[in-house]
Formats: C-alpha cells, structure tokens, sequence
C-alpha cells in the first residue's frame, strides 16, 4: 500500500541517464547562449526597427527613412486606400485618430520611397521578403499570442505569416484569412483534404466544425499542432467529454496512447471513425493472449461464431466505467 | 434581459439624437446577439433595412460586390472617395457640433444611425425538395437533409465609418446558416471596440444520427423458434450544442482581461442493448453538460515579454439513463416481458424453447420485464496555466507554460435495476447501488527557446514534461434474488450483501526533449536536422509498470525551387525500447513531401506525399501498419468569368498483426496460435487480420459566369473504396470496404435586381456497397436534393 501511495505523489527525478544527460547538456547550452547573448550587440525591439533590419536588403528604406504618413501613401495606392476601413489593422486607427497601426507600421517609414518617385526597393514589400522576414514584422506585435509559430511545421516550412493571412485582400473576416477553412488549410494540405470526403467524417466541409477547433496553426505544444482540452486532456475530449472520465476503471491507452489508437478523427469507413472497418478486429488487435502485454486476451467463451457481433454490444463504456471493470456499465 | 438592457441606456447616453442613435445600436447587437431565434434575427434585419437603405443616388453595388459580401458601396459610398483626412475632417463636423435640441424624426435618426455604420446585410430564405431512394436509414446517417423551408443563412456586418464615435462598437459581424431543420446550424458573432474590447462567440448545433445497419443478425436461419432480426434496432440520434464566448478587455493595452465560456451539451435518445443472458433493446436517453468558464490575464512587459495567466473551471454533469424500450411479449401471466433482440435457439438464446404453445414467453427463458439505470456523474475541475514569452534576451525567443489541474469525478448514486431472468446464475432480480469518487490529477510543464546562433543558423530546444495521475475509489453493493422462472417468487440472499469497495489508478509520467537545429545559408534551400528523445512511464494499480523510451530522428528541408514554387521534405524516425500496447509503435518512419507552384496569382498547383509507417515486430505480434497517400490539386482563378478546382487523391491504409481466436465449429483452413500464450488462454485460432483499404478521392469544381446576372457552378465529388479484411466473425457487420460515394452539384444565381437574387441548387448523394460487404444486405441509396431561394443583400 505504501508504494501505491508514492505513485500518487509528482517526483520530478529525470530517468533514464541519457534523458538526464541530455537536459543537462541543454541547460549548458542555454547558459552559453545567456553568456553569449549578454555579449553581443543590442538588437532591435521596436517593430519599426525590426522592419528596417530589412534595410540590408533591397527591400526596404535605409536607417535614416522617416515616416510620412497615412494620407501620403493614399496619394498613390488608393485600391489599399479605399480599402483601409476593413482593414482589421488601418480600421483601429481610423477610429482612433490614427493611433493605431497605419501603412508605415508595417512597410516601414515611407519618406525614401516617397522621394525616390516610388522605388519599390525603398520600401518593405511582404510579397518579396522572406518568410522569416515577413514573420518578424507581424511577429513584432504578435508573438505573445503566437510565441511557438516559429517553431511549428509551418515556421520550419517557409509557411509565413502572409501565406495565410493578408492584410489587404483577405476574404474572411476571422483573423483576415486569405480563404476561409477549411479550403484555406486544403489548398496545403492535399492530403487531408480526401479524408474529409469519406462517407463518415468530423462535419468540416459541412462548417459545423472548422480545422482551427483541433489544431492550432501557430503552434502549441502539442504534436501535429493540436490545441488541448482546458484541462489538458486530448482536444477530442471537449466536445466528446463523456469520454473524458475520469474513471475509476479507465481504458488505459486511451488516456495512455491517445484516441486515435483506436479512431481516425479526419474520415474512416467505420460509422464510428474507427481505424478498422468492425469492431471486433479492432479490440483483438490489443486483446490477444500475450506475455509481453498487459492488456488480457478475449476470453475462451467469446466464440467468434455465436450470436454477439460486436465487442461493443456487452462492453458499452469502452471509454471508461465507474461501475465496471470489464466496462458493462 | 433584452428590455432591462434597453431600459438602462438612456441613462448612459447623451440626450437627443445621440441617445437614439444609441438605442437603435442597442437593438441592433441585441437582435444580433439573439439571432440564434430567427424571429429575432429578422427583426435585426428589419431594422437595419429601415435605417441604412441607400438614398437614391447612391452608387449601385454590383452583383459580384454583393456576392463577395463586400462593404464597400453601401449608403455611405460617396465618402468612400475622399481621402482619410478629409473624411475624418467631415465626419468631426458632424458629430463635433451641437446638439439640436429638436427632436429628430425618425427619418433623421435612421440617417444618422447609417452614418455611423457602413452596414452590409444579406438573408437567404427558401427551402429543400429531397426525394430520395433506397435505405432511409442510410440516407438519414449520411446526408439527413430532408423537405421543408427553411431559413438558409443570415449575415449582418456594421463597421464604424472613419471618424465616427459610435458608444458601443466599432464593428460588428455576425452570420447564420441551417435554421429551421436541417442538421447542422449555427451562428457566428464578433463585435469589437477597438482598444476597450472585443467578443466572439458562436452557437452551433449539430445532430448526430446513425443507423448503419452494423447490429443487424440476419444469419440467424429463421423457422424452428428462430427469430433473426434483418435491420438493426440500434440507433443514435442526439444532438450536440456548442457556445463559446470570449470577451477581451483591453486586448491592446499592456494589461488585458479576458472571460470566456463555453458550453458543450449531448442530449436525445439512442437505442443499445444490455445483455442478461438475452439482450434487450434500451432507450438510452443522452444527457451531457460540460460547462468551462475561463478568466485570464494577460501582461505585456517592455522588450517584448509577456506572462498570462489563466484560471479555468471546468464542470461536467451527465444525467443518461437506460430504460428498456421494447417488451415485444408477454407471460402466461400477462406481465410484458422483452425475449431479447433475436431468437436463436441454437445459442440458447433466450432459450432451448422461447414460446410456450398459445404464444405466451417461456417465463424459464433468459428476459427482461424490467431494467433501468442511472448513473449521475458531477466533475469539477479548476486549472491553473501560466505562460510566459519573451524576446528580451538579444537573439534569444522563450516561451513555456505551467499547468496544474485537478479534477473531482463524484458518481453518488448509481442505481442499476433488472427483473427478469438470467438462467445461467438463476438470477430473477439484480439490484446494484454504489458511488464512486475518481480524481485526475495533471502537471505539465513546456519551456522552449530558440537560439539564433548566426544570421543563417537558428538552434532550438524544447522540453515538455507530463505527469498525470487518476486514482480512485467506489463501493458498490449487490443484491441478488434468485429462482427458476419469473413467475417464482425471488429467493432473496442468504445473508445481507455486504458493500464491495475497490481502489484503482492510472498514472503516466512523460518528459521529451527536442533540439533541432536549422541553416538557412543556401539561396534555395533551408536545411534542418534534429534529435527528440522522450521517455514515459505507465504505472497502474495492477503492479504494472512500463517504461519506454523513444529516439527521433528529424529532418526538414525548404526547397525553393523557385520563387513561386516551394517544396518541403520532412522525415521523422522514431525508435522505441517498448510498446504499450500491441499496436503502439516501436518503429516508424513518416516521409512527407509537399509542393506549391504558383505560376500566377491566379493558378496554383499543390500535391502532396505522406508516407507513415509504423511497425511493433515482436514476436507474435508481427504489427505492420502504413498510411500512404499521394495527392494532387490545382486552383485556377483567371480575372475572367471563370474558376476551376480540382483534387485527386490515392490513399492507402493498410494493417496486419497477429490476433488469436476460438471460434466453433472450427474455421475451414484453420492457422494454429503459434504462441503458448493464446494456447493457453483458450484461443487456439491464429488470424493476420489483414485491413487494406485502398481509396481514391477525385472532385472537380466549375464556377462560370456566362454573363453578368447570371452566375454558376458545377462539380463533382466522388470517393471509391476497394478493399478488403479478414472477417473472423462472421456474422459481424463491416463498415463497407466496397463503396461508391458520390455528389454531384450544380447551381445556378441569377441577379433579379439590384440587391436581389434568385438561387437554385441542385445537390446529388449517391452512396452504394459492393461485396463482400458481411451478412446484410449491401446498404445504398440516393437522394436529390433541390434547394430554392431568395437572397436579398444591401
């Protein structure tokens, strides 16, 4: 009893040693980091100053560019101008007498664009940046709410911030969305694309569910960019929360393995989104006499040939009982 | 609410115009948040018809504005030219003077309602006609749209012209779609106050309904006492309402507050079966309440540091019951009893000998004449998070996360009841009663940094930790009466049945560190190589306790190709000392290649190759598993009267590991069990059970505009399934692995007049089996599915 007692309490040690050492080598790592970041110059902090990095390129004003104003850059983009009331960004500031962000907030002061007659290079264009250049301008402002997008597989994969949102032709109100979802997220990921189209699928296309209610596409902590239900159990569980238990006799691997050890969330050609087309071949999968495994094998009494077709007809609460231990009730 | 509301305004309002201005606002987010009743939301729409129709020399929007759901062009059209400046300028002189102490008509306060607002509404009302053929039943679980009108979509957006100072909102967005009985419904609503604030919420609904045929037993041989049942009595049919609501204050100060809430409901009837020795149809009726309300503070500090905080409380209630459904005969005493689902005696179900001569059920057989259960379950749950950023370290980005929650499951009064017959135990009546406690105790942790160690070298480090614990505790009680027939008397127990407790709990501790480094030195291309390791620990109260250990490999690399054309490789390996379970991976390999070509702003072309394969090769185990997809798609949007999509889709799954059985009589071309331990546990059949499901997805889409009333569409969706598995059970119902799923579509929108359309849809589902498809009969059916209406739009 007493060792049931220490399972209870959170210990922190860090097993195996490859694990230990491995953590200990990324603290030394980040104290070098701490070490040689205290040594080297300042960088920028403003947004302002971080568009202007740009400046070593072609694309953007040098250091000494000031800014010139709203009305001056509606002198000649007046498509961007007339647009400016439903734009989420330039919308703020024409309501609040122009404190807000305006054209020169994110493309930069436009004084050496303005003298030079219009020289595109003076200025920061989001079409010619690279996606990590573009990111640090909307990242300025947005990175406490995005803190991981870097380090998602759309910040590794070049997927910048303007490959999904623009500012100036957006078609979806929500977050200025280029496209909304999920033909957004479709146009990408063609592969997924199919899954919804299966004769048994979440309600996607039918816009009952969107992508962005599973996944959060700048990151998280998650695998595959999942979000986490509030209290951080599987996405599935917010809406599917009579699975979430908890039980006193849980199901282990689906708390263990996830849900889609046994389901497969985008389509299947199981009613019931399962990753086998019936039951019964699904549960034996795991529930085969073994050694090696925990999980025990259907019993000698379930003959394959008598009248119960499916494991599910008897053991009802296969999420998870209060009640049953063999999950009956 | 709504006239309390009302009532309060005039006192926070300036008096004259202004304060009507402000009623009428009020009205209009009031319809707009209630727009979840139609009735409501037509009124909203009624009210902003009166006050925004464009005066007469407007400029006319044109149809593709409207179609697009543009803002641009309504009543205030001819400020839209002026420059920022010189609109501002007009707008201050308009709002800036003094206010006229006459009284404004109403003409007036419509007017300058519309000059505070750019309002852009639209609502579609029509109906469906949808004839269909084939099984209902499948017809109602695929596409369950049915005949009737109904109140097809509904949208309002109202932004604040430059300069005006509106009291309540700067914008506001809300739109509706499927009310008035199609399946899936649901509302949208935003509105914002620049600085001060902003809310989104939604409400959707969805119902649930399935009757796929997979509990039919129709290789029951009917005649000689045998009853087969050709459809199946099970059914699901519940609906799920989802609110979410997220209010923010401040959302762009250095201090913001936010108050969210959502709600989660699962309610409606399903029919299942519980099994005493005979099986009998329940009513069990659904009834699921998950509430979460969040308070959350977010602080944003110099040098690009922010922390958050966030107290959420989480409370679930669950209310089902059980009840039989069908009492399909009765004793020789008259006392309705259910026999169970189907007779086979062969099986002894419900027995040798269900019907006594003259009809009556055999009171010695295995039924039901009563059952019920109950099993109230109250979960509360608080959680803590705490998040922070920060960037103020000169080439160093961190973030991580803490979270704590502890959940409180209480179940206090189970009551589970059954009268009738079970033969096998003599059991006559069972009454089970108990409670149970369970916590769930969560701990994690997340802490990343990125490095950027040279201008085209970044290094990145994240550690996650996980340690999670549900122990818990019941005690339940059972008493047991006893006889021969449920016509005899219950022997109660000897003795009194005394309270069995039990103690149970799971735990897993998780801990992973990725490091990944990335060089962006190459024009072309950017390189990345990084390692994962991650270990967890299962621990139950069984005396289990699994450790496994994980090594990844990870690759990724960006391919410029040009500068339209980008091509990412992603290669993920992972290695495993140990497996959970028998198909919990020990190796896999996820190749994934995708392409997007952009030779015009208008044309795009992507594919796609995702390539998983996962593997638990042990000894009789021998678990192999691969997903394997390759896709295409290509987008063209000319600037002319045209666009054209187009998807193709090969995807592969395909599975085998090695599963033991018992089946009698024995299999034709029997494999014995090659490990002892199946042997042993009396499941001496050995099955590979193959699942291969090949399936092929194509649509194509046409949108054309032949001319300039008068815009259509066309397409065509198909998915092809040809697979095939092993079927151990042969009376199991598959979920089909031969099918035809089809849907055509065609519309066409004709612009009557200015802010009118007339629209009519045509949408075909077709859906049909092949064999081998198990016992039932192959299920198909399809169904036409016209959709009139009328769509008016300003």
């Amino acid at each position: 009893m007493r060792r049931n007692h220490a399972e209870f309490l959170p210990t922190f040690n860090l097993r195996p040693r490859g694990f230990r050492l491995l953590l200990v080598a990324s603290l030394l790592c980040l104290g070098v980091v701490a070490y040689g970041a205290g040594k080297s110059p300042a960088a920028s902090t403003a947004k302002q100053q971080t568009a202007a990095k740009s400046a070593s390129t072609p694309n953007g004003p040098s250091p000494r560019a000031h800014t010139v104003g709203n009305d001056t850059c509606a002198m000649c983009h007046t498509d961007e101008a007339k647009a400016m009331d439903s734009n989420a960004h330039a919308r703020l500031a024409l309501q609040h007498g122009g404190k807000g962000d305006t054209c020169e907030s994110c493309h930069s002061p436009g004084s050496e664009h303005v003298d030079s007659g219009g020289d595109a290079s003076k200025i920061f264009s989001f079409a010619k940046a690279k996606p990590a250049q573009a990111d640090a301008v909307c990242l300025s402002c947005h990175a406490a709410a995005h803190p991981n997008f870097k380090r998602t597989a759309h910040g590794e994969a070049g997927v910048s911030c303007t490959s999904c949102h623009s500012a100036h032709h957006a078609t979806a109100e929500q977050a200025m969305l280029k496209e909304p979802q999920p033909q957004l997220c479709y146009s990408c990921h063609t592969d997924v694309k199919p899954a919804f189209e299966q004769a048994f699928h979440h309600k996607v296309n039918e816009g009952l569910m969107s992508c962005s209610d599973c996944h959060d596409p700048h990151g998280s902590f998650q695998r595959n960019n999942l979000r986490a239900a509030a209290d951080q159990n599987q996405i599935c569980m917010k809406c599917h929360s009579d699975a979430a238990g908890p039980f006193i006799y849980e199901h282990p691997p689906l708390k263990t393995e996830g849900c889609t050890s046994c389901h497969t969330p985008h389509g299947s050609q199981n009613a019931r989104l399962l990753t086998q087309n019936n039951v019964n071949n699904l549960c034996m999968q795991c529930h085969t006499a073994s050694t090696l495994f925990t999980a025990p094998g259907t019993p000698s009494f379930h003959n394959q040939a008598n009248q119960f077709q499916a494991c599910t007809v008897c053991h009802t609460q296969i999420h998870g009982s209060n009640a049953s231990n063999i999950f009956f009730k | 609410m709504k006239r309390s509301i009302l009532f309060l305004l005039p006192r926070i309002t300036s008096p004259s115009g202004k304060q009507v201005s402000t009623r009428l606002l009020a009205r209009t987010v009031l319809c707009s948040v209630s727009v979840l009743a139609a009735t409501l939301t037509i009124a909203s729409v009624s009210l902003n018809l009166s006050a925004a129709t464009p005066p007469p020399n407007a400029p006319a929007r044109s149809s593709s504005s409207a179609i697009s759901g543009s803002t641009s062009g309504s009543g205030n059209g001819g400020a839209n030219g002026a420059s920022p400046s010189a609109r501002a300028r007009n707008d201050a002189n308009r709002y800036d003077a003094p206010q006229d102490p006459a009284p404004l008509t109403q003409a007036e306060q419509s007017a300058k309602f519309a000059s505070e607002y750019q309002i852009h509404n639209e609502i579609e009302v029509g109906g469906h006609v949808a004839p269909y053929g084939g099984s209902g039943e499948t017809y109602a679980t695929f596409v369950n749209l049915h005949s009737g009108p109904r109140f097809l979509s509904e949208s309002t957006d109202m932004r604040a012209v430059a300069g005006a100072k509106p009291l309540l909102f700067d914008s506001l967005s809300t739109n509706s779609y499927g009310y008035g009985g199609d399946p899936y419904s649901a509302t949208f609503l935003t509105f914002e106050k620049g600085r001060f604030y902003d809310f989104v919420g939604s409400f959707r609904r969805g119902r649930s309904y399935m009757d796929y045929d997979l509990l039919d037993n129709p290789l029951i041989p009917a005649g000689n006492g045998n009853v087969p049942y050709l459809t199946s009595p099970h059914l699901f049919n519940t609906v799920r309402k989802m609110t979410d609501a997220l209010l923010t204050f401040g959302p762009l100060s250095p201090v913001s507050l936010r108050v969210g809430f959502s709600q989660n409901n699962s309610e409606g009837p399903s029919l299942s079966s519980a099994h005493f020795g005979a099986e009998a149809l329940l009513n069990q009726n659904w009834d699921i309440q998950t509430q979460n309300w969040t308070l959350g503070l977010d602080v944003k500090l110099p040098r690009r540091t922010s922390f958050s905080y966030d107290h959420i409380i989480t409370l679930y209630r669950e209310f089902t019951t059980w009840n039989l459904a069908l009492l399909n005969y009765t004793l020789p005493n008259g006392t309705p009893v259910s026999g169970g689902l189907d007779f086979d005696p062969s099986w002894a179900d419900p027995c040798a000998s269900p019907l006594l001569p003259g009809g009556a059920f055999n009171p010695a057989c295995n039924g039901f004449t009563a059952y019920s259960r109950q099993a109230p379950t109250h979960l509360f749950t608080p959680t803590e998070q705490f998040r922070f950023h920060s960037a103020a370290i000169p080439r160093l980005d961190m973030n991580g996360r803490f979270v704590y929650s502890g959940s409180t499951n209480l179940l206090d009064n189970f009551n589970e009841t059954f009268v009738g017959n079970e033969t096998r135990s003599k059991l006559l009546e069972s009454v089970d009663t108990g409670s149970a406690r369970i916590r769930r105790v969560n701990v994690s942790g997340d802490y990343a940094v990125l490095w950027q160690v040279a201008h085209s070298f970044t290094l990145s480090n994240v550690v996650d930790y996980q340690y999670w614990r549900i122990p818990g505790t019941n005690s339940y009680t059972t008493v047991n009466s006893t006889g021969a027939s449920m016509l005899a008397a219950p022997q109660p127990p000897a003795s009194a049945p005394a309270a069995v407790p039990d103690y149970q709990w799971l735990n897993q501790k998780w801990t992973s560190d990725t490091v990944l480094g990335t060089w962006n030195g190459l024009r072309r291309a950017d390189l990345s190589l990084g390692y994962r390791y991650r270990t967890r620990t299962i621990t139950d109260s069984g005396g289990d306790i699994i450790p496994i250990h994980e090594n990844w490999l990870l690759f990724g690399s960006v391919i410029q190709l040009a500068a339209n054309w980008r091509v990412n490789v992603n290669v993920d390996a992972m290695y495993a000392d140990n497996s959970f379970t028998r198909i919990s991976p020990r190796q896999t390999q996820h190749y994934v290649v995708r392409s997007t070509w952009k030779p015009e702003k208008w044309m795009s072309f992507s594919g796609t190759v995702n390539i998983f394969e996962s593997r638990d090769n042990v000894q009789y185990v021998n678990y192999l598993e691969h997903n394997r997809n390759y896709s295409v798609g290509a987008v063209i949007t000319p600037a002319g009267n045209w666009s054209l999509e187009a998807n193709y889709s090969y995807t592969s799954a395909y599975s085998t590991i090695a599963e033991c059985y018992t089946v009698t009589p024995a299999p034709a071309n029997p494999i014995a069990a090659q490990n002892p331990a199946c042997v042993a546990n009396g499941t001496p059949y050995q099955s590979n059970d193959l699942y291969n499901v090949p399936t092929q997805t194509g649509n194509i889409g046409l949108v054309y505009t032949p001319w300039k009333r008068i815009h259509t569409t066309a397409g065509y969706r198909a998915t092809a399934v040809n697979g095939n598995a092993t079927t151990i059970n042969v009376r199991q119902v598959d979920g089909s692995l031969q099918s035809v799923y089809q849907t055509p579509y065609t519309s066409v929108v004709y612009d009557l007049q200015t802010n009118w359309q007339w629209r009519a849809n045509y949408d075909y589902y077709g859906y049909s089996e092949g064999s081998p498809i198990g016992p039932v009969l192959a299920r198909q059916f399809h169904g036409n599915v016209y959709t009139l209406s009328v769509r008016y739009a300003f």
